[in-house]
Order: structure tokens, then sequence, then C-alpha cells
């Protein structure tokens, strides 16, 4: 095993009794509460034909949803309840009381997962109950049992198989689809995908895949144990299932008692530089909140160290979704993290014009202080903004050198971005300002999008301009002469009740104009490269040392 | 014992009925066959004794009381029921099929037990043998005796039985007839056995209940229905196993001639 490979590992294993332990919790917990949610309904719904039919057709509707859009409906909706509840408390005993949950992670993850565990229960315990032979039933009535009796000692046994058949598919539904879990926020197993993807850590993606595989298995296998124990009338094997299923469960969810550390050290070949000394830390645990990209989680981690080595307690919270993660801020379920005035000033703040940047800068410093509460610390010094770039020596031939040449050539060329760029009126409007008609339109993961214009897939990307890959794929960025694109400035945001936090604004002054463009693009790159990639936490250590604020 | 007075059955407020103006006397220790082609309502009555179907008019008395005023849980186990196709829970073992009215009665787990061995004794399962074995594993003789078992496992002494010996090969349907009539007389049962085998009604009743068409056509004896049928249907219902009898009679015949 090579030094990087151990330190990829290392980090996976650093991470496995949070991330393993949530993971079984999540899932075990939205399954407990399916089944216990599913079996009643579904028993009513055998004996009432009105009833079955809209249970069983609202709950085919809720799989018809794509998983992780109904992970991230949750969030707005559990905030507009937090809001209602906070009123209602705010007026009936006054002051600053709050409702006493967060609409972030742990409560939209199982809201969302219980409703996809409740379909294959629902249906399967429906038919198992209905498809009880109605001789056994009548037998039943006629020996003298009560509708009670007939139901827990025919109809249920006689079900059992089926039913559990039910609970199986679940299990593997519920346990596979909470690796989704981590764009609203909430850490399971695929937090090491999705932060693999981003980064281009395969070890990582590999870790949460075979886990996450490993788990549902796991569960599938020792319930399926406790089925043939039925089948089969044997205590022996039901109760061994019972006492696998317990201490999968039970280990999973005592895992976060173990250290991560000592995991670690387990493969860790040696310490990568002397571990900065960080002060005592005391008082609250400031929540450093990131998107879905590399870049983001370097900063992440750089602000979180930054603020640790001033003697306050940090944590990261990685991989929020775009839309997801300035409703946390605002609502404080995280305290700061990085955000781009472009984005601040086309998706919240409505502006269809691009702007000066200084003018954009002091606008949205002064709308987001008014409307949300929340503190524009200052600019980090670099701009990350959607571009669209070509090959070199294509552009070249092409002699393209801004969005306007491409007018005339669109009609021949594809186009590649992620997910969200064509999704955002940025997009729209760069198209309608320059008339661009492309022959084809591609969405990839931003990994990919590189490897796919490299490749000669795709002819023309919207890349992102702090990206490491735009120099190392020797691409070009082509000129917005209309002034479509947006400033995207990266600036640090603190939330509402953090804003005048003295502690916290003066560790993270230092990190204001300090990043120029060159520097972020090099962290970039050091965790997307293919070879000799780093791991987040070794490129925000480069990062502080490089612009001179890590601690001696 | 069991008295049924202008007892009818509607499904449709009135309008058809699948069971009228039925009048019956079940005497105390007697066999009663309600005989029958299918669909003419001989279940149907016969349901309507343990409240399984509830009459639409008249009135049902079970041991001098009214079927209508009392719980039709209880009043189930206190009469003993045989089904048509078995119906012994595949989920349990021949003990706990045999057991279950007694549970539900909340009789005492000893007393339970000996309850079932005595029972599977009787009815000719050695009980060491079957008690712990699944339904799945008998043959369908086998079963029909622990169905018969269960039924009687409470000391009811009213037993209600709808084509019982329907499923069985008719060598194990003749060992179960006999043995059932051996039983009902030994224990002083009154039973309702609903069948539309004529052989099998004229072998094991005491007296037998024709109907057609949901009516009671005749009540009496075999002697009195063979001898004295009172219209043509009953006479060509009695005449079937006759001539079968006759028939079989002409084949052993001619067999003798040849040889």
């Amino acid at each position: 095993m090579d030094a990087e490979t151990a330190h990829h590992l290392a980090e996976a294993l650093q991470n496995l009794p949070r991330y393993l332990g949530q993971h079984v919790l999540i899932s075990a917990l939205s399954l407990g509460i399916g089944i216990v949610v599913s079996l009643p309904l579904a028993i009513l719904g055998a004996r009432s034909a009105r009833l079955r039919w809209p249970t069983l057709t609202a709950a085919s509707v809720i799989q018809t949803i794509p998983s992780i859009a109904l992970l991230a409906l949750f969030y707005p909706v559990l905030l507009g309840v937090k809001y209602v509840v906070t009123e209602v408390l705010r007026s009936a005993a006054g002051g600053e009381a709050e409702a006493p949950f967060s609409a972030l992670g742990f409560l939209p993850t199982i809201i969302a997962l219980t409703l996809y565990s409740m379909l294959p229960i629902l249906r399967n315990t429906v038919t198992a109950i209905t498809g009880v032979d109605p001789a056994m039933t009548e037998a039943a009535r006629g020996l003298g049992m009560r509708p009670r009796q007939v139901l827990l000692k025919v109809e249920l046994p006689l079900a059992l198989p089926v039913i559990i058949a039910g609970v199986r598919t679940a299990t593997v539904w519920v346990v596979g689809i909470a690796t989704l879990s981590d764009p609203i926020g909430q850490e399971s197993l695929g937090s090491y995908i999705f932060a693999g993807l981003q980064m281009e850590n395969w070890i990582s993606v590999l870790v949460g895949c075979v886990l996450a595989a490993g788990l549902a298995l796991a569960l599938d296998q020792w319930i399926g144990l406790m089925q043939s124990g039925v089948d089969t009338r044997s205590r022996r094997r039901l109760a061994a299932g019972a006492v696998g299923l317990a201490v999968v469960i039970g280990g999973g969810l005592a895992l976060p008692l173990v250290p991560g550390d000592r995991l670690a050290a387990l493969v860790r070949p040696a310490p990568l530089a002397a571990p900065e000394r960080r002060a005592e830390q005391t008082g609250r645990t400031y929540v450093i909140g990131s998107k879905t990209f590399a870049e983001q989680y370097v900063l992440a981690h750089a602000i979180r160290d930054q603020v640790r080595a001033h003697g306050l307690k940090a944590t990261t919270r990685e991989g929020l979704g775009s839309a997801v993660i300035f409703r946390a801020l605002a609502a404080g379920d995280i305290d700061c993290y990085v955000g781009y005035t472009g984005t601040i000033w086309v998706n919240y703040m409505d502006r269809r014009r691009a702007a000066d940047p200084q003018d954009v800068l002091t606008e949205m410093t002064w709308w987001l202080a008014e409307t949300h509460g929340i503190r524009c610390l200052g600019p980090l010094g670099f701009e990350n903004a959607y571009a669209l770039a070509m090959k070199r020596d294509r552009a070249e031939a092409l002699g393209v050198t801004s969005v306007a040449d491409l007018q005339a050539l669109a009609a021949d060329l594809r186009i590649g971005g992620s997910y969200e760029f064509f999704g955002r009126p940025e997009w729209t409007r760069l198209r309608d300002a320059y008339g661009l008609a492309f022959a084809g339109r591609r969405q990839f993961q931003a990994t990919f999008m590189y490897k796919a214009i490299a490749g000669g897939e795709v002819d023309v990307v919207a890349a992102f301009s702090s990206d490491g890959r735009i120099a190392a794929y020797d691409l070009v960025t082509l000129a917005d002469p209309k002034h479509v694109l947006p400033p995207y400035d990266a600036v640090l945001l603190l939330a509402p009740d953090v804003a005048h936090d003295e502690a916290l604004v003066t560790a993270l002054k230092p990190l204001v104009r300090a990043i120029p463009v060159e520097t972020m693009r090099r962290a970039n790159y050091q965790v997307m490269r293919d070879e000799h990639t780093q791991t987040a936490d070794q490129a925000a250590a480069w990062l502080r040392r490089e612009i001179g604020v890590a601690g001696k | 014992m069991i008295h049924l007075d202008q007892v009818g059955k509607s499904y449709d407020g009135g309008r058809t009925w699948a069971v009228r103006g039925i009048y019956l006397h079940v005497r105390e220790g007697e066999l009663m066959v309600l005989l029958g082609e299918s669909g003419c309502g001989k279940t149907t009555t016969l349901k309507m004794i343990n409240r399984l179907i509830e009459v639409t008019h008249g009135r049902i008395e079970v041991a001098g009381d009214d079927v209508r005023d009392q719980d039709p849980v209880l009043l189930r186990r206190r009469i003993g029921y045989v089904f048509q196709r078995i119906g012994l829970f595949p989920h349990m073992t021949v003990g706990e099929n045999v057991a279950v009215v007694p549970n539900l009665l909340g009789w005492e787990k000893p007393a339970v037990a000996d309850r079932v061995g005595e029972l599977l004794a009787m009815v000719g399962l050695a009980p060491d043998t079957y008690r712990d074995r699944l339904p799945q594993h008998l043959s369908g003789g086998q079963q029909q005796r622990v169905g018969v078992a269960r039924a009687l496992a409470a000391r009811s002494n009213i037993m209600l039985m709808d084509e019982p010996f329907g499923a069985l090969d008719p060598l194990t349907r003749a060992s179960l007839q006999d043995e059932y009539r051996r039983i009902h007389r030994r224990l002083g049962l009154t039973s309702v056995m609903v069948t539309h085998d004529m052989t099998e009604a004229l072998l094991m009743a005491d007296r037998i209940a024709c109907m057609r068409g949901g009516e009671i056509v005749q009540v009496g004896s075999p002697h009195q229905l063979m001898t004295e049928p009172e219209d043509d249907f009953v006479r060509q219902l009695m005449e079937t196993p006759k001539e079968q009898a006759d028939r079989l009679e002409r084949i052993v015949q001619d067999e003798d001639t040849d040889a």
C-alpha cells in the first residue's frame, strides 16, 4: 500500500465510527417507524377496500419521487414547520423561545426514509392478509375465535412469510437510499461516496459503497434467517437471526464510541506533518458548512482548522446541496460557509443583470444583513465564476476567444455542464444573449465533465474559474463581452446568531482577501488530480501554510 | 336439542330466498343429515345454527335458548364444527390444532394436554406419534380425524359437520363414516351433517332432511324415505343408491355366469 492510499484509507477509517454508526441509526430507526406505522395501516387496508386503495396509491406515488428529491423536499417543509412552532412558542412563552429541533439532517432524513420503507411493507402485508385462504378464516370463526384472535392467531401467522419478505425489501432499499442523505446534512456512508466523487477519491467512494452493500446484505441475511426460523418452526434459527440482527444494529449504534483516531492509526504510515498545536478549546462548537465540490470541502476544513487554532471548537457539515446550505445558514443550522456573490445575486436576490463586482458585493452584504441577519465578513480574494471553456487547440483551430464567437459555430458543437448549471438562470441568459443553439447538451458530475472534454465527447464546458483542472487539462476560458455572467467572488458568510460573535470573527478575519485565485486553484488541484491526490485535510493545511495563517 | 322454526335467509332484502320456511327439530342424541344437491341451501342452514350466517327470518333454538340472545363467539365455542375442506391451521401442529378451542376457553395447560392425548387416541391417531406433526405431513383421512378431534375438544355435545368426508378417497371415507357413528353414539352427541352423497346419508343418518331449492321437502328415517317418498324428487333421490346397488349386483352375477 503506497503512502497516498494509506492516507486516504486512514481518513476513511477516521470517519468510520460516525458514518457507519449514523447509517445504522437512521436506517434502523426509519425501518422501525416504517414497520410500526405500516402494519396497522395495512391491516386496516386489508379489512376495508375503501381504505386500501388510497393507502397503497399514496405509498406508490411517494415511491415514484426520486429519492434524492424526496429527501431534499422535507428540508423546506420542516423549516416552515419550525418557523410556525417557534412563533407559537414565542407568543405563548414570549422572549427567545425556539422550536426544539433542527430542520436539517436527521429529521428530514428519518421522515423521507420512513416513507420509502412503507410501500413494500404495506403492499406485502395487504396482499398476504387478503390472500389468506378464506377456508382458514372461516374455520377460525367457526371454532369461536373473536375477530382479533382470527387476526393474531391465524391471519398474521399465515401472512408472516410474505410480510417478512416485504420488510427485507424495505431494509435493502432504506440502507441504499440512506446514502443519499448527505446533501441534506445527515452523515451516513453516503458521505464517503459524495465527498469521494467530488474529490476523485475513489478509495472513499469504494469504502462507502462496500460498507453500504455489506450492511444491507448483513441485515437482509439475518432477517432471512429469522424468516426461515418461522417457516421451519425452528426456534434456534429464529433466535440466531434475532441475535445476529441485534448485534449488527447494536454494534452500529455503539460504533460512535470507538475513537476514529485509533482506527486511522492502524493504517496511517507516519504523521503528515507535525500536528499543529491547538489552543485549549472551549465554549460552543461552531459548525462550518460546505457544498458538494472540492473547493468547498477544502475551504470548510481550512476554516474549521482556523477556528480551532483560535481555541474554539469547530466541526464541519459537508456536502450540503446548494439550495439547502443558504437556508441552513439563515436558520442557524450551520454557523458559517463560503458563498459566492453571483449565486446569491441571481438565486436569492433575483437580480437579472450582471453588475460591477464591487457593487454586487456591497449591495449583497447590505441585503443579507437586512433580510436574513446574515453577516458577510468579506471576500476571500478569489472568484469562482462560471466560465465557458474549450480545449486550447480546438479553440485556436476554430478561432474562438469569446462566447460571442460561438454563435455561428454552436450548431456543430456540444456543450457539457454540471447538473446545477443548466438549471440556473445564468445559463438561460447566456444562451439567449448570445443566441447559442448547441447541437447537443450533456450533464455531468464535475469530475466526469473535465474527462469528457478531454476525451472529445463535448466541445465546450461550463467550467469554474478557480478550478485547478482548467490549467491541468489545458483549457481556455472564453470572454463574456456582454457581461451576462455575474461575478462570483467567494465570501465568508456568518449565521445571524454568530454575526457578532467576536471570538469567531477574530478567528476568521485573517482569511479575508487572503486567498489569491492561483493559490485556490493549486489547493483544489491537489485533491482533484489523478496522481498523488491529497485529502481535503492535507490540502486545507497546505492552503493555510501558503497564505500564512497556520500557527507555528 | 336443536330447533329451527320458519327459518329463512335472504341476501337481497327479501326479494329472493336462499333458504325459506325451514322447520326442523333435531332430537337429543340424533344424527340428522341435511341432504340435497349443491346450492339447495343445506350448508346455509347448517351455518345459521352457530351464527356463521345470521338468519333473516324465523328463530333457531339450541338447547332451549334462542341463538340470537347469545354471544355468537361463545355459542360457537360450545358447538363442535367439522369443515368441508378440513380447515386445519397449517402453521399449527396437530396437537395445537386440537387444542384451539380449549385454549380459547382458557383451560389449564395440563388439562389441555391430557384432552389432546385422549382425543387423538379416540380418533385413532397415536398421540405420541402425531401430536407434534404438522397437518401437511398427514394423509387426507388422518387430517380429517384431527378435524373431528378438534371439533370434539371442548366436550361439546352438539356437532355440526359440513360435508366432512367429501374430500376423502372411498375406502378412507367408509372407515371414517363408521368411526364417526361409533363416536356419536358413545359420546351421546347430537349431530347435524350436510352431504350430497345419498349413500352416505342413508348409511349414517338417524333421520334425513331432504332439501331442494332452499326448502325442506321431506324429513324422515332412511327407511321411511325409501319406502314412503312424498314426491318424485325424494323418490329419485332415494332410487339412485338403489339403482347403483342393483347395477353392482348385476356385474357380480355376470362375472359368476362367465366363470
